[in-house]
């Protein structure tokens, strides 16, 4: 099971049968407890892994809003995962990030050495894996300038007493500068980022990531109350941001996501119900019943 | 270096600072020294009084430390303030031993309740540096040690307010208690001398005056320092979106435990500078009213500026003084009416008054309007959110969120 969704060629057994009382990656359970399973390097595909989440099980009250979901990501990849409301994409970003405990299952990133599960966000968020928000969260009463600066990867670290006393150096400027301009927003660099439009400020908050220097990206719904041409811009940048850096983007808007996926995966009730190319996930006959109902 | 000044203040922002620091630093004990007969002659009894406003200043800058710029409203700084009066409290004490009106080696008190030797605690308050230490470290290493475990359970908001109430309440009662070895319900009182100088001699009160007065401009200095340095944007970015700023990487519980504990020290050192000008540290100082007072200060001054905390406890407290003599009965309903005002109609405080104004002139004359043209056509999130984050543009963009 591990070595089948990272496939980059499309694959439609892949998917695994639902209404089957047997979890779709049930088989692996016995593989990946406590000894490391066979690396997925073994399997033809190139290419490290950019994250791992592996047999991922939340549950609320008796609801599985995660029911032993594994997602491998190439690194550099760019993954869509779509899904109706309650599917638990929310859960598996939150989960990821280490904002929500998960009750069985591992995340790691290049390496099973570290589990990010067990660590805290802040911890989770050092590694370098970043997330965007749903609803955009800048700092309302910074300045842009000063959003990307607070959330500027800065060589020190994010200590008290080195921020207390931390400057910007010519580089960090520069860097700085660099973002601004790929997102568009260097006019309004003092501008205070509570009195952007709705648009800017999804674009800050990406901004805001690129300034991280992150390695893995976790964008939730970028263009939602987008118009038109703010979502081909988002598309483009999202793209850009793709290549070096693995980019997860949860998203409802379909017209969005064909024009950035290479690769989806649609979660439903909390399991992974398809995943490969959006024009074989759009014939899907499972996943158009989802989402247009019976 | 020198960018670093200007951040703290414009060169208008500095020279306005250093009339002012001049003024109450220099000026007012020069005005003291010149004959009565000379018109603009401070009187001396009103030398100890402006101290204990000065002190009350230091409180309210600390206070917007950490409700104003981080967002957390502590109800427990009375208790900060009071531990640093009774650290100086005792030092007064233990210096002059055997002075007493009982002749003895012990604090009055101590001879009084029949104690026979000196409490362990009270050991090492005979030497003035001693105790000044213990002003910074007791209340120091209580707030850090309350502020870690609080913030690191992310108690917030109200339930926080309540907790720190709560902690002070529970020190009050304490300290009433004559068992706890601090005089109990009279407190401490009867001080004599400060480093050898009397207390009762006007040259010492004045001194005193003008240490409050560095103080207070210190304290300022090193808190605009903090606030206008990264850490500070860190600081009002856990105030306005906590968790973004986890996500960011910031470590939010170190943020605000170390702004805490820096703002709790600074109340302790305005407590300690209180106590010889008023002469007398008891209980009562913890009392609820006290910490809640701290509070209205910020909010009529204005949060989020250091300055504004500042001019609303200059301004209440020289209004309580006044009014609590000319109209006895009438204080509480003033101050109440005060905070209810500025609750509807100045939700700046005083300092928002400027910057309103200066919204409104630049509404008037829309060339001058300091605003990005790009704003105006942005969609408007709501009527009533736009105007209020107008109003935070213009004043600098300090202000916290509504």
């Amino acid at each position: 099971m591990t070595a089948i969704p990272r496939d980059t060629e499309p694959d439609a057994t892949a998917v695994p049968a639902p209404s089957d009382e047997s979890v779709p990656t049930k088989p692996s359970v016995s593989v990946t407890s406590p000894e490391p399973p066979p690396q997925p390097h073994a399997s033809a595909d190139p290419g490290p892994i950019g994250l791992w989440v592996e047999e991922l099980t939340v549950s609320f009250d008796g609801f599985k809003a995660l029911d032993h979901v594994t997602l491998i990501l190439n690194k550099g990849e760019l993954r869509c995962i779509i899904g109706p409301n309650g599917a638990g994409k929310t859960t598996l970003m939150d989960c990821i990030t280490g904002k929500t405990k998960p009750d069985e299952g591992h995340v790691f990133m290049e390496s099973r050495a570290l589990d990010l599960t067990e660590l805290s966000e802040v911890q989770v968020a050092e590694l370098g894996v970043c997330r965007k928000f749903q609803r955009p969260t800048v700092f309302p009463q910074h300045t842009v300038y000063e959003n990307c600066e607070l959330a500027l990867k800065v060589k020190g670290g994010r200590g008290v007493f080195r921020t207390l006393f931390a400057r910007l150096d010519k580089a960090d400027r520069a860097r700085i500068d660099e973002v601004l301009e790929t997102i568009g927003l260097a006019d309004l660099r003092s501008t205070p980022a509570g009195l952007l439009a709705h648009g800017h400020k999804q674009w800050l908050e990406i901004g805001m990531l690129l300034a991280m220097d992150p390695k893995v990206l976790l964008i939730d719904e970028p263009v939602a109350g987008m118009t038109q041409p703010e979502m081909e811009r988002t598309a483009e940048l999202v793209q850009k941001l793709a290549g070096e850096r693995t980019v997860v983007v949860v998203e409802h808007d379909m017209e969005f996501v064909r024009s950035i996926a290479r690769k989806v995966t649609v979660l439903h009730e909390g399991r992974i119900l398809a995943e490969g190319p959006m024009a074989e996930i759009q014939r899907d006959p499972r996943v158009i019943e989802v989402y247009l109902g019976t | 270096m020198l960018e670093r000044l200007t951040q703290f203040h414009g060169k208008r922002g500095w020279l306005i600072f250093g009339v002012l620091s001049l003024a109450v630093t220099v000026l007012i004990p020069v005005l003291n020294g010149l004959p009565k007969s000379f018109p603009l002659s401070v009187p001396d009894s009103m030398i100890p009084l402006m101290g204990k406003f000065l002190c009350f200043g230091m409180a309210a800058i600390a206070m917007d430390l950490i409700w104003g710029y981080t967002g957390i409203l502590s109800l427990g700084h009375s208790l900060f303030f009071a531990l640093g009066g009774y650290a100086m409290g005792m030092y007064l004490m233990r210096s002059i031993a055997g002075e007493g009106v009982y002749r003895s080696n012990l604090p009055d008190f101590m001879v009084f309740l029949d104690w026979k030797v000196l409490p362990w605690y009270w050991h090492g308050f005979q030497s003035f540096w001693f105790a000044m230490a213990m002003v910074v470290v007791v209340p120091g290493l209580l707030a850090f040690v309350f502020g870690w475990f609080a913030f690191r359970s992310r108690i917030k908001g109200v339930y926080l307010s309540i907790v720190t109430q709560a902690l002070t309440y529970a020190a009050m009662l304490l300290f009433f208690q004559n068992a706890t070895g601090f005089g109990g319900n009279n407190g401490l009182t009867d001080f004599k001398r400060l480093l050898g100088y009397s207390l009762q001699a006007h040259a010492t009160k004045r001194a005193l005056y003008i240490a409050t007065a560095i103080a207070l401009v210190a304290t300022y200095l090193i808190a605009r320092f903090v606030v206008t340095s990264k850490l500070g944007r860190v600081l009002r970015a856990v105030r306005d979106a906590e968790l973004k700023t986890r996500f960011c990487g910031y470590e939010s519980t170190r943020y605000k435990t170390f702004v805490w504990t820096l703002s709790a020290v600074l109340c302790a050192l305005a407590g300690a500078l209180y106590v010889p000008q008023v002469g007398i540290i008891n209980p009562s100082e913890m009392q609820p009213s006290n910490s809640i007072e701290l509070a209205i200060w910020a909010a009529v001054g204005g949060r989020g500026t250091l300055i504004g905390p500042l001019i609303g406890a200059l301004f209440l407290n020289g209004a309580k003084s006044f009014l609590t003599a000319a109209f006895p009965s009438a204080w509480l309903y003033v101050l109440g009416g005060i905070f209810v005002l500025v609750t509807l109609f100045l939700p700046r405080g005083i300092l928002g008054l400027g910057a309103f104004r200066r919204l409104r002139r630049a509404a008037a004359s829309p060339a001058e309007a300091t605003l990005s043209p790009v704003v105006g056509s942005a969609p408007a999130p709501s009527e009533a959110a736009v105007p209020a984050v107008a109003v935070t543009a213009a004043a600098g963009g300090e202000v916290p969120a509504p």
